[in-house]
């Protein structure tokens, strides 16, 4: 055999296993997205549940300006009530998030955030953090009338005054999920990994 | 007048790689073809009684390519065939995504891969990309003894092809998870 046709094959032999390894690693990372399950809000059995009428309120916020949460809007737009407390670590991980989607969201979409407990702390905590742009409310009835457990919980209240989607929210997936939730029309995760399983044993 | 005449060796890629890909589609279509019938109904280029027919039809064709091509007499019949069913695939398509059906399966690999792959403009270009091998089989060959590296190059030439062809076809499929992902 020649130089030639020794180098021929050995080339051969690289490119075939340099083919393999590409497509090894082509379906690899479709097996990672298989794998990697939409990280979603998960909606508590004591929340209230998507569907409902969102309980009404008009509450003042911490500047001292009308806050109305619930009941139908005029202007089409959609509100998204935060409840949070400023002795909760993983709400303020949250707050850059909120701060960003109140920019980027802000087309159709109010931020109201909800917390309950001292006053001063809660003025304290606003000032820290420099929410000052947020209709914040202080409020122990809100709280207790979307039968809000455990924090950082978020609820998506469309303009009809509708709940459209909510849960606990721990991370910024899981709050980027609620909005994901409202674009696809489903309740929660758990409602949309139910319609993929269904759908998936109907093509089956 | 010297007539223009493609190598053996350009030939022989040629004609194992449309077969071989034609193979694995057909052999992803007989392994459900009743889902492959499904999906050939939501592309609506017939009326929903006639589809299993089609479907049917389809994997006939198909097997026609792979025999032509895999005969020693009819590969230029069989690269023909290829190019027409190319054709009407793309047909299928570009019908479907200028009536805004992008959520339909392609079922381009059958059904095996069903709900993975969407349509989009990227199947036509595929197509297109197919429809080049089938079509230099329709060139004249020139007759020419193959020596064994020649035959070894055509060999692997031919897996290295495949293998690409099944690497792009993962990203493709892929591509609307990043998407999803990036935003």
């Amino acid at each position: 055999m020649t130089a030639l046709g020794i180098s021929v094959v050995l080339l051969w032999v690289a490119v075939l296993v340099l083919a393999a390894l590409v497509l090894a690693l082509a379906r690899q990372v479709g097996v990672l997205h298989e794998r990697v399950l939409p990280a979603g809000a998960l909606l508590l059995g004591s929340g209230a549940r998507p569907g409902e009428a969102a309980p009404e309120h008009v509450l003042k916020d911490l500047a001292g300006r009308d806050v109305h949460i619930g009941g139908r809007r005029e202007d089409g737009r959609h509100t998204l009530l935060f409840f949070l407390s400023p002795t909760c670590p993983v709400c303020k991980t949250l707050l850059p998030v909120l701060r960003s989607a109140r920019k980027a969201e802000a087309a159709w979409l109010d931020i109201v955030l909800a917390s309950d407990g001292d006053l001063q702390e809660q003025h304290r905590f606003v000032e820290q953090e420099a929410l000052g742009a947020f209709p914040y409310v202080v409020s122990r009835d809100l709280g207790v009338s979307y039968r809000v457990g455990k924090l950082p919980y978020a609820y998506l209240i469309d303009d009809a005054g509708v709940l459209r989607t909510g849960g606990l929210v721990n991370s910024r997936e899981h709050l980027e999920s609620v909005f994901n939730a409202k674009e696809l029309a489903v309740a929660s995760v758990q409602d949309y990994l139910q319609r993929e399983r269904a759908a998936k044993e109907h093509v089956a | 007048m010297t007539v223009f005449e493609l190598d053996p060796v350009y030939w022989h890629v040629c004609r194992w790689l449309v077969a071989g890909v034609f193979a694995v589609a057909l052999a992803h279509k007989l392994h459900a073809p009743r889902a492959f019938a499904a999906i050939v109904r939501e592309y609506a280029v017939v009326p929903d009684g006639a589809a299993p027919a089609l479907a049917a039809l389809v994997a006939a064709v198909e097997a026609g390519v792979i025999a032509g091509l895999t005969s020693s007499f009819a590969v230029r019949p069989g690269a023909a065939l290829a190019l027409f069913l190319l054709a009407a695939y793309a047909g299928g398509i570009a019908l479907n995504l200028a009536r805004g059906r992008r959520h339909i399966d392609c079922g381009c690999f059958g059904p095996a891969a069903a709900g993975r792959h969407a349509l989009s403009g990227w199947l036509l270009l595929r197509n297109g990309v197919l429809g080049i091998p089938a079509a230099l089989l329709l060139l004249p060959v020139a007759a020419r003894a193959l020596g064994w590296l020649e035959l070894a190059g055509i060999a692997a030439a031919t897996a290295t092809a495949l293998v690409t062809y099944a690497a792009a076809d993962a990203l493709a499929a892929n591509a609307p998870r990043v998407v999803r992902i990036g935003r």
